[in-house]
């Protein structure tokens, strides 16, 4: 693999900072400082114990608030005693991230940079302005490149390093191309849907990518959806692979199986599995003719 | 990776412009409280700044950046040893601009070595274990950061599947799709053949002619292949200047076709600077009952030894 990330030492980074943050939580003299100096500890805790290297955590917005709802309380309320933390925006601006997302970050940073007014002399305040607009332009222009980049990744990635786990929008891409493939050299190709709980769909997926076939692929189509693509000489091998696939699973599941050439819409498909009882298996072949 | 776009080149301008507009608001302001010994410093950064910020609006480059941290630091170290109510405060300064300049490692390093630096030269006042407790937390923090970036930028690259430079797949997602197409084969009892691609102009035509010349030889190939090829033949580029061209279900004769009538294709264009694409192949095709780790080993021999002809 070409990449040499750590993701060991990211963790080790992240416990240092939780116990440095719990110890100051520790010895904080006001009340507020340790609730949110220990909210800080804990979030970076949490964090540390779900940090893996894939995209999973991405659709995980809500968990990356926090952190800056946490700085901007703890500049805005303590600016006497925390002030140096004003410095820690340009950093949190330096992550690629959502166009929302900046926009709220540079506000809430313009607005805890306000309130260190009290604390502040006054031409303190103004340069302590303009070196924090200064960091936070290099920042984001910084992090523009990345951003840029993973936009079109995210389209055609897959969504953890080594596993043949797909977006839908190259599910999207694929039908028509295995569709024509599968009538030119006379093969049986099959979409199955897979629908469970969200909590068991990433242990879902990695079970199904350690049992097709090399050429196969899994997709994720929403937050409780997989898709397989399953290609067998016929109907019969077809129908063979799909029953001992889905009978070592172990984990509840609805399925939909779809002949390539049945299909007419992927969102038709996902309806009627919407549709269907939990745990039942339904399979649309083509007719007999 | 990719160019950065050009607003992302003005902001880093923008950035530049600020800090010469900070150094020579320090130097006023130093000139107004009649301290006229310590103008000469951050004026005269001030004037180093503006020709910074003149060179990365035309083309951003990394000296710029560590101009702009050796300001920081130099500012830094001579202003704030008279403010001691301010110490802390100030003291992050310095820290996030190195993480923001630097790469990781050497920007935690640099800020782990300053910090008994700055308890020498902030000598009185700092030296509270409050202080170094938070200097340290925000060390750890804004590595954090660096950390995060890091991993969103590495996880984009060990997903993507396609090449830096061209419309093709990349080295190893080009052996993890053939190794595919081969179980496919075996699993459908069908024919695999792959052709073997070699440009031996690609290097020669960066150095001649630089690195446009070079995209537009490889967007003249992928191109090609793109419009003559079927939507489920598997371009990859095997290292810089050979590609293998997956073709599933073909037999030999197929793939002389397909080669036939891409000769044609790129006869035909010629590119301004290179004139027509000049190309070696060679074929290779699955036998019956040939294991995979020697078709990929003789996929590899024949590919080194065109490149070598």
């Amino acid at each position: 693999m070409r990449s040499k990330y750590k993701v060991g030492l990211f963790r080790a980074n992240l416990v240092l900072g939780a116990v440095l943050l719990a110890y100051q939580a520790a010895v904080a003299t006001r009340i507020t400082d340790a609730t949110l100096l220990g909210l800080a500890a804990a979030w970076l805790a949490i964090t540390a114990t779900v940090l893996e290297f894939s995209h999973r955590h991405h659709a995980f917005r809500p968990w990356l608030l926090v952190p800056s709802v946490l700085l901007a309380a703890l500049v805005t309320l303590s600016a006497d005693l925390h002030g140096e933390w004003l410095w820690a925006w340009p950093c949190l601006l330096i992550l690629p991230q959502h166009q929302w997302m900046l926009a709220l970050n540079l506000g809430l940073a313009a607005f805890s940079w306000w309130w260190t007014l009290d604390y502040l002399s006054p031409h303190h305040w103004v340069l302590s302005g303009a070196i924090l607009a200064g960091l936070s332009l290099i920042a984001v222009a910084r992090a523009t490149p990345v951003r840029q980049a993973q936009r079109g990744i995210k389209l055609r990635a897959r969504l953890a390093p080594g596993l043949p786990l797909w977006p839908l929008p190259q599910l999207e891409r694929d039908l028509p191309r295995e569709s024509s493939r599968a009538m030119r050299d006379g093969v049986h190709a099959e979409l199955v849907l897979i629908q469970t709980s969200g909590r068991q769909l990433w242990s879902l997926a990695r079970q199904l990518c350690s049992c097709i076939q090399y050429f196969e692929n899994v997709y994720r189509l929403d937050g409780r959806t997989l898709a397989l693509m399953l290609t067998s000489r016929d109907a019969l091998q077809a129908d063979m692979r799909r029953t001992a696939l889905l009978d070592g699973l172990g984990i509840p599941v609805t399925v939909r199986a779809i002949a390539l050439p049945q299909l007419e819409s992927l969102a038709q498909a996902m309806d009627a599995l919407d549709k269907q009882c939990p745990s039942t298996r339904v399979t649309e072949e083509m007719p007999h003719d | 990776m990719t160019e950065s776009p050009h607003w992302a080149a003005g902001l880093r301008a923008g950035a530049d412009f600020l800090a010469t507009l900070v150094l020579a608001g320090i130097s006023l302001w130093h000139y107004l409280l009649g301290e006229y010994d310590q103008i000469l410093l951050p004026a005269a950064l001030a004037c180093l700044m503006l020709v910074a910020t003149l060179v990365d609006l035309r083309q951003p480059t990394r000296a710029s950046g560590y101009l702009l941290l050796v300001c920081g630091y130099l500012l830094a170290a001579t202003q704030l040893p008279a403010l001691v109510t301010y110490h802390a405060f100030w003291i992050g300064v310095p820290v996030a601009l190195t993480l923001l300049i630097l790469p990781l490692a050497p920007a935690v390093l640099i800020n782990l070595l300053m910090f008994p630096l700055w308890v020498l030269v902030l000598d009185d006042g700092w030296q509270q274990w409050e202080h170094t407790l938070a200097y340290l937390s925000l060390v750890t923090m804004t590595a954090l950061s660096g950390w995060e970036y890091l991993r969103q930028r590495d996880l984009a690259r060990a997903t993507d599947p396609a090449d830096s430079e061209c419309d093709a797949v990349n080295r190893i997602t080009l052996h993890e799709r053939l190794a595919g197409e081969f179980q496919r084969a075996q699993h459908l009892d069908q024919r695999l053949a792959v052709l073997l691609l070699h440009l031996p102009q690609l290097d020669m035509a960066s150095e001649q002619f630089g690195a446009r010349a070079q995209l537009s030889q490889l967007d003249l190939l992928c191109r090609a292949v793109r419009s003559h090829c079927r939507d489920h033949d598997i371009l990859g580029r095997e290292n810089h200047a050979d590609f293998w061209l997956v073709l599933p279900n073909t037999t030999e004769s197929g793939a002389l076709l397909v080669l036939k009538r891409l000769e044609q294709a790129l006869d035909e264009t010629r590119l301004s600077d290179t004139g027509p694409l000049n190309f070696r192949t060679r074929l290779c095709s699955l036998s019956p009952g040939e294991p995979w780790s020697h078709f990929e080993q003789r996929l590899l021999a024949r590919t080194q030894s065109l490149s070598q002809a």
